[in-house]
């Protein structure tokens, strides 16, 4: 944690809103990430941004520096992420469809595959809705290791202080999730 | 294949350069020697890329913004001053009870003992002992009794128990003696209409061994007006075996005559000449001579001449 920051927290402490606003623009695009990752909807996606963030305005008064800042704020993200997709499971009773199309409105989507070929674009784009059906299947801790670990690259003891529990508990969450994964996407593999 | 199952694991925290020095080149031996282990691994590496090629939602600098925005409103909000809600929001949640739990049980808690305690004092009967009745039977002058629920009384001991109606029950003990029990159960005597109760009463009386003047009047007030002739009865026989003083005597005299001219019933009246005959008393001959000549009953007739046979002659024996 550089000097800057500390001060921008100690400031927040203190009711501060400006400097809170700073630590905002500095992760809220990691936050915002790992939300949409792990909710796959805008509109859920934007709500528990704003919840994520009022948490840590109201409780970072009790950050005391004794790990790091982003490994706690990710903590209020995870968690208020999984509580609501808990909340929006039990709410809608059925499994989530994700349709993205109905979300490129908010949001650029950006292939990390070369989409300069159409045929392949599309290929892609079905592959993609199959995984994210896939990882629908796993369950919230499992989802959420894997998205931390695959698609943003925190390492495993991170994501363990992330998460507030035991690196081989993490590791576990990891290889069943991607046991599933692998199981799931067995039928696309052959074709 | 035991052994081979931990190096599956490995293979995947491989892909995610999770395994440490040792742990990657003991895989590699085990690659070296398991085919099997060696396909696995190809399906792992084509899972990889597959799990890659996922369309990743990425959120745009306006989206952003907008977020921000939103946030900064609510930020703004939560942190203004609400010293007009406050209070309505204290009382709210008192009146809601929205404590935490324990708070929620504790007040549960102390409620049930306050209506414990306010139940028990005032339901409670209260019973004067004889250790403290030298400071609660002053109070019996300044309550307002409405009755008596019931009366016993111990001869031997010489205790009265009573169960006064008050506000509240009432349960007063005491010895026969003390003045105000006596006060109580001349004021019985006179008001209670349930006929057990004033014969009980007057049982109770005739264990005092002094008389005051609101026991005699009480009497006096049986004696002329209680129906019950039974209760006339003992009354009258308690008059007659009192030790009468010379303060008494002629306010008790005064009585007797009174039963001996109007009472309807004849062995009150032979009782009222037995009392009388005890006063010796010659001012009330005449009366004394009536009965002796006109009373209905012939027993109280010879019973009167004896009497004043005795008053003329007092060598006459019983």
């Amino acid at each position: 944690m550089n000097q800057n920051e500390e001060l921008l927290i100690r400031k927040a402490q203190r009711g501060n809103i400006a400097a809170f606003e700073e630590l905002v623009k500095q992760y809220e695009d990691k936050v915002m990430s790992i939300i949409l990752n792990m909710l796959n909807d805008v509109e859920d996606a934007h709500d528990v941004y704003q919840d994520v963030f009022m948490k840590v305005f109201l409780t970072i008064k009790k950050f005391r520096f004794q790990s790091k800042f982003y490994t706690w704020l990710f903590r209020i993200a995870v968690n208020t992420a999984i509580n609501f997709r808990k909340k929006r499971t039990s709410r809608q009773n059925k499994t989530h469809e994700i349709n993205l199309e109905d979300n490129n409105h908010e949001t650029e989507i950006v292939t990390q595959a070369n989409s300069d070929n159409p045929e392949k674009h599309l290929l892609n784009r079905e592959l993609s809705n199959n995984i994210k059906r896939s990882m629908e299947r796993l369950s919230p801790k499992q989802k959420t290791v894997f998205v931390l670990r695959h698609y943003h690259g925190y390492k495993l003891a991170e994501i363990s202080e992330i998460m507030d529990c035991a690196e081989g508990t993490v590791k576990n969450y990891l290889f069943r999730s991607l046991q599933k994964l692998k199981n799931e996407l067995k039928e696309f593999k052959l074709n | 294949m035991k052994q081979c199952e931990k190096y599956y694991q490995w293979m995947w925290l491989q892909l995610y350069d999770e395994l440490n020095q040792e742990q990657k080149a003991e895989l590699t031996a085990h690659l070296q020697k398991c085919q099997d282990c060696v396909l696995d691994l190809e399906e792992i590496n084509e899972t990889k890329i597959l799990l890659d090629k996922k369309i990743q939602l990425k959120s745009t600098a306006s989206f952003l913004e907008q977020n921000r925005t939103e946030l900064r409103q609510r930020l703004l909000l939560a942190t203004q001053p609400k010293y007009s809600s406050n209070w309505k929001k204290k009382m709210w949640e008192i009146l809601s009870l929205d404590f935490p739990p324990v708070l929620r049980f504790s007040t549960a808690v102390a409620m049930l003992l306050i209506g414990f305690l306010i139940g028990s004092w005032l339901f409670k009967t209260q019973t004067m002992q004889k250790d403290f009745h030298d400071q609660t039977f002053p109070l019996l002058s300044e309550t307002n009794i409405a009755g008596i629920e019931s009366i016993d009384y111990d001869p031997q001991s010489r205790q009265v128990f009573l169960i006064l109606n008050t506000m509240k029950q009432l349960t007063v003990q005491g010895d026969m003696e003390r003045p105000e029990i006596k006060k109580l159960l001349a004021q019985t005597l006179i008001s209670e209409k349930r006929p057990n109760i004033r014969l009980k009463t007057v049982g109770a009386l005739s264990m005092t061994k002094s008389y005051d003047k609101h026991v005699i009047n009480a009497l006096a007030e049986v004696l002329e007006k209680d129906e019950n002739p039974g209760i006339r009865l003992k009354a009258i026989r308690l008059l007659t075996d009192m030790t009468i003083n010379s303060s008494i005597k002629s306010v008790v005299t005064k009585v007797l005559v009174r039963v001996l001219l109007k009472e309807e019933n004849s062995a009150i009246r032979n009782e009222a000449i037995d009392g009388l005959s005890k006063l010796r008393n010659g001012s009330f001959d005449p009366i004394i001579y009536n009965a002796a000549k006109n009373d209905t009953s012939e027993y109280v007739r010879s019973k009167a001449a004896i009497m004043l046979q005795r008053t003329e002659n007092p060598d006459v024996p019983d």
